[in-house]
């Protein structure tokens, strides 16, 4: 209470937490892992734990009957200093939820493309966004997939992007950022900005997913 | 090879379909992949019509293949390296240009390579049509010509002989090749070996006299050369003109395969009137395709019994009189008439005496001019009704005659308001020339004057589904080391980029906006709008200022001034203006010549000094050349000449050693360095006055 600023209460940074993670559902994007604000709200926290130790050691002393009828404001603020920290524990339970399912779902979404999610998503990859623990997860994530799905992988890929049967065997694509030689079954295809093919959809798949192609109709 | 249109009657000859099976079964045969089939499109609204229903076609074969697009001739040899690395490449589909080339050498590809060239200008280079059969000392690709069958058989056999007869003689090929034009004597050592067979055929081989009686068999042979010299270079030299449009040939092709459908046609019905509307044809031509349209649309559109309730799938295609006003339906009356070019010419739109005129003109017809004014959508029914009536009724006291010309109305169920094929034509047409590169300002406010006027910089929209591109090319800048990412530039760099290639991303957003969703061509008539104000505006200014020089064998006008420079700097709207001042100062001239003020110097005739070809420059102030475009004005409204400034232009270009360059399919425009330009049209005069115009 004493070094936060006066406008500060308690629980204040795990709001802004929250705020930022409905934004992020909201603009559908991953924002940069806030670490300070962490660490804030874990110190807050280890704040809070003093005080409510002392709390209870001031009051430990009195008895049951004299607790309610004299130190009623201690009471209160006993209660308060443990809502507040549980409150911060539910919210970085929150975040870190939030963190983990919206990771999981970038990882389906490039077509279970780790490499390509960390460096190439968006452009820069996530990798900047995430932090070494959010790595680990994923990568152990994407293994237990990959574990998952090879001994069907001959039959049906479900890290594809949609399991729906395709209407046609062929797409027309739209070449949207260079993707460079490719080989297709058919043959090697340089995909140059701005052109056009029709191609077999399993040729393209994954540069479909990874945004290099656009379906046009 | 020349391919003939279908013929019923003997289906034997191999035909569009036969040729189109062709590219179909190669595919099928090798496991090939998208680059093994290559279409090559022009960016003009016929060629993507064309495209569109070759692409739907391969699309139900399950051919894989890419579309290139190509603005001209250095984009075509970009291309060209880049598809001939391939070695799956086996079918290269040219549309909407290059029938001047000489595809077999010039387009030198490997000789399982077959190039299908669908082209509307004529003439024809004779080396495609007739020889082309792949293979040869040079291993050549085969080319396919798809003709559309305009010469009669007698002609073309005619030409073929000649063309035979000087291709592929073994002798004093170098003697006399010095006076004669065009590209067909650069190659003509070339087929020598394949040719031999072919003069066997002949009914005089002519080596074969030539040992009978050397020196007289010479002697003839030197004429028989000489006559056939000057009826090839007749050939070509008679002028650029315009057979079936692309898309009406591709059209045939889907009757053939018996694949015509409803969307397929109205891309034809566009093909064709564009060129119609472009006045690349002439009116007799386009009564000839439009009869067949029509019929293909009477038997594609059954009429509905009983009685007619707007169905929200409608999208049937009638056919309708059109009146000669453009985009008359998304405009207000007055408005549409104003811009359009056979009312301006025949009233003098652009003085206060013409505006007078019209009104005169809409007061006889009883349409007040509130109405009038009045945006067309919320004009009173009883009068839009009674419209067609009242002009037919009206015009021909004002001397404007045919006033409206046969045309089709597709409806969009009720997505929109049915859409004529001319303003369809009209919004594609815009999309192509402005959607991007151009800055040029549009006007949303639906006909609320002044004060409710809604002026904004025209850009696409996220409706048309391009809008990452701009994001995508800060990526590719930054990937590639181009640029840092915080450099101040980036936005105008990216500008400069996507301005590089904007033809090729107008000729997508236009390709996209041919489907049934309508709305993309709704959202781009305020941009046709400007278009037609731009061009108003301006030539109206030339003639008002009096920039329009008469020279003695051609008119004269240099745009170096004024708000839409850098539109006209573009090939396609500076051939619009062109055709404008054509259109606007026919008539004019015509009663001045009538007044003795304008007399030709040589023969003193009315009659050829009214088909001046008219030329117009355009100054591009970013990089100090003019833009020259040429057009050979006709004589009457509906009819199309051919364009002989092509050669022109090539010929006064070189003889006056100008620094020019002649990067254009339609070879009647041409860019040339600022200070040249003097010099040039000096050029184009002595050129001018040999060719005997």
């Amino acid at each position: 209470m004493s070094s936060a600023p006066a406008t500060h209460n308690y629980t204040d940074t795990a709001h802004r937490l929250i705020h930022q993670s409905k934004r992020s559902i909201l603009t559908s994007s991953l924002y940069n892992y806030d670490d300070a604000s962490i660490r804030e709200i874990t110190r807050e926290c280890r704040y809070l734990n003093g005080q409510i130790n002392s709390a209870i050691d001031a009051l430990s002393n009195l008895t049951e009957h004299s607790l309610l009828d004299t130190d009623k404001p201690s009471l209160a603020q006993l209660t308060i200093l443990t809502l507040s920290a549980q409150r911060n524990k539910r919210c970085l339970l929150a975040y870190h939820h939030h963190r983990l399912s919206k990771l999981s779902t970038l990882y389906w979404q490039s077509g279970a493309a780790l490499a390509h999610l960390l460096n190439e998503h968006n452009g820069s990859g996530i990798r900047q966004l995430i932090s070494p623990h959010e790595l680990d997860y994923l990568r152990s994530y994407a293994s237990l997939i990959t574990q998952f799905k090879s001994p069907f992988l001959d039959v049906v890929d479900i890290s594809s992007t949609s399991l729906e049967p395709p209407k046609d065997l062929h797409i027309s694509v739209r070449v949207v950022r260079d993707a460079g030689l490719i080989e297709t079954h058919g043959g090697p295809v340089h995909f140059k900005i701005g052109q056009r093919f029709m191609v077999a959809r399993s040729d393209v798949e994954r540069l479909l997913v990874q945004g290099y192609l656009e379906e046009v109709e | 090879m020349l391919l003939a249109p279908p013929d019923t009657s003997n289906p034997r000859i191999k035909s569009y379909g036969s040729a189109y099976k062709e590219i179909i079964n190669t595919s099928r045969k090798r496991q090939s992949s998208a680059n093994a089939v290559v279409i090559l499109a022009a960016p003009d609204v016929d060629a993507l019509c064309g495209v569109r229903i070759l692409v739907d076609m391969l699309k139900i074969d399950g051919i894989l293949h890419n579309v290139r697009v190509v603005s001209g001739y250095a984009e075509l040899e970009n291309v060209r390296g880049e598809i001939v690395e391939d070695p799956e490449l086996h079918s290269v589909v040219i549309l909407g240009f290059g029938s001047l080339l000489t595809l077999s050498s010039q387009f030198a590809l490997h000789s399982g390579v077959t190039v299908h060239l669908v082209d509307s200008s004529r003439p024809w280079n004779l080396a495609n049509a007739f020889g082309g059969f792949g293979g040869g000392e040079y291993d050549e690709a085969k080319v396919l010509v798809w003709d559309d069958g305009y010469y009669n058989a007698k002609e073309m056999e005619d030409l073929k002989k000649s063309w035979e007869a000087l291709e592929y003689d073994p002798e004093d090929s170098e003697d006399d090749s010095e006076d004669s034009e065009d590209s067909l004597d650069d190659d003509s050592e070339d087929d020598n070996d394949n040719g031999v067979a072919d003069s066997d055929e002949d009914a005089n081989p002519p080596a074969k006299r030539a040992r009978l009686n050397p020196k007289k068999a010479r002697k003839k042979l030197k004429q028989d050369r000489q006559v056939h010299r000057s009826k090839l270079s007749k050939y070509y030299n008679s002028g650029s003109s315009h057979g079936m449009s692309v898309s009406c040939v591709m059209y045939i092709l889907t009757v053939e395969l018996e694949r015509a459908v409803n969307d397929l046609v109205w891309y034809a019905i566009l093909g064709l009137t564009y060129q119609y509307i472009s006045a690349q044809i002439s009116r007799s031509q386009y009564d000839d395709r439009y009869v067949l349209l029509r019929d293909e649309v009477a038997r594609l559109n059954p009429p509905t019994i009983g009685e007619t309730v707007t169905n929200p799938d409608d999208y049937s295609i009638s056919i309708k009189e059109e009146l000669r006003f453009p985009l008359l339906r998304h405009w207000s009356l007055y408005d549409s008439m104003i811009h359009s070019e056979y009312i301006a010419s025949k009233l003098g739109i652009w003085k206060e005496g013409g505006k007078k005129r019209l009104h005169g003109f809409l007061a006889e017809m009883g349409l007040p001019l509130v109405q009038a004014q009045q945006s067309y959508a919320h004009m009173d029914t009883d009068l839009k009704r009674a419209l067609p009536v009242k002009v037919e009724n009206t015009a021909p006291r004002h001397q404007l005659v045919d006033l409206s010309y046969p045309s089709f109305v597709r409806s969009f169920g009720l997505r929109s308001l049915p859409l004529a094929a001319a303003d369809a034509v009209e919004a594609i047409n815009a999309l192509l020339q402005a959607a991007t590169g151009i800055n040029i300002y549009v006007d949303d406010g639906k006909g609320g004057g002044e004060l409710f006027s809604n002026v904004r910089l025209w850009e696409i929209t996220s409706l048309f589904g391009n809008t990452v591109d701009n994001k995508e090319n800060k990526r590719n800048l930054t990937f590639f080391g181009q640029m840092e990412e915080g450099d101040e530039d980036i936005t105008a760099l990216i500008k400069k980029k996507n301005d590089e290639r904007s033809w090729e991303r107008n000729f997508w957003i236009a390709y996209d906006a041919l489907n049934n969703n309508v709305s993309r061509l709704r959202a781009s008539i305020p941009l046709c709008i400007s278009l037609h104000r731009a061009v108003l505006r301006t030539g109206a200014s030339l003639i008002e200022q009096k920039v329009i020089r008469n020279l003695s064998l051609f008119r004269l006008a240099i745009l170096k001034e004024g708000p839409d420079l850098a539109l006209f700097c573009n090939p396609a709207p500076l051939s619009r203006l062109t055709k404008w001042l054509i259109e606007a100062l026919r008539d004019r001239i015509v009663s001045k010549t009538k007044g003795g003020k304008v007399i030709d110097p040589r023969t003193g005739s009315q009659k050829r000094l009214k088909d001046l070809p008219f030329i117009v420059g355009c100054l591009n102030e970013k990089t100090g050349t003019y833009l020259v475009a040429g057009m050979t004005g006709s004589t009457l409204f509906d009819d199309a000449r051919k364009n002989k400034l092509g050669t022109v232009f090539h010929d006064a270009a070189e003889s006056t050693r100008t620094r020019s360059k002649h990067d254009w399919f339609d070879t009647a425009v041409v860019e040339i360095h600022g200070d040249d330009l003097q010099d040039f049209i000096e050029g184009v005069q002595a050129g001018l006055a040999e060719s005997n115009y």
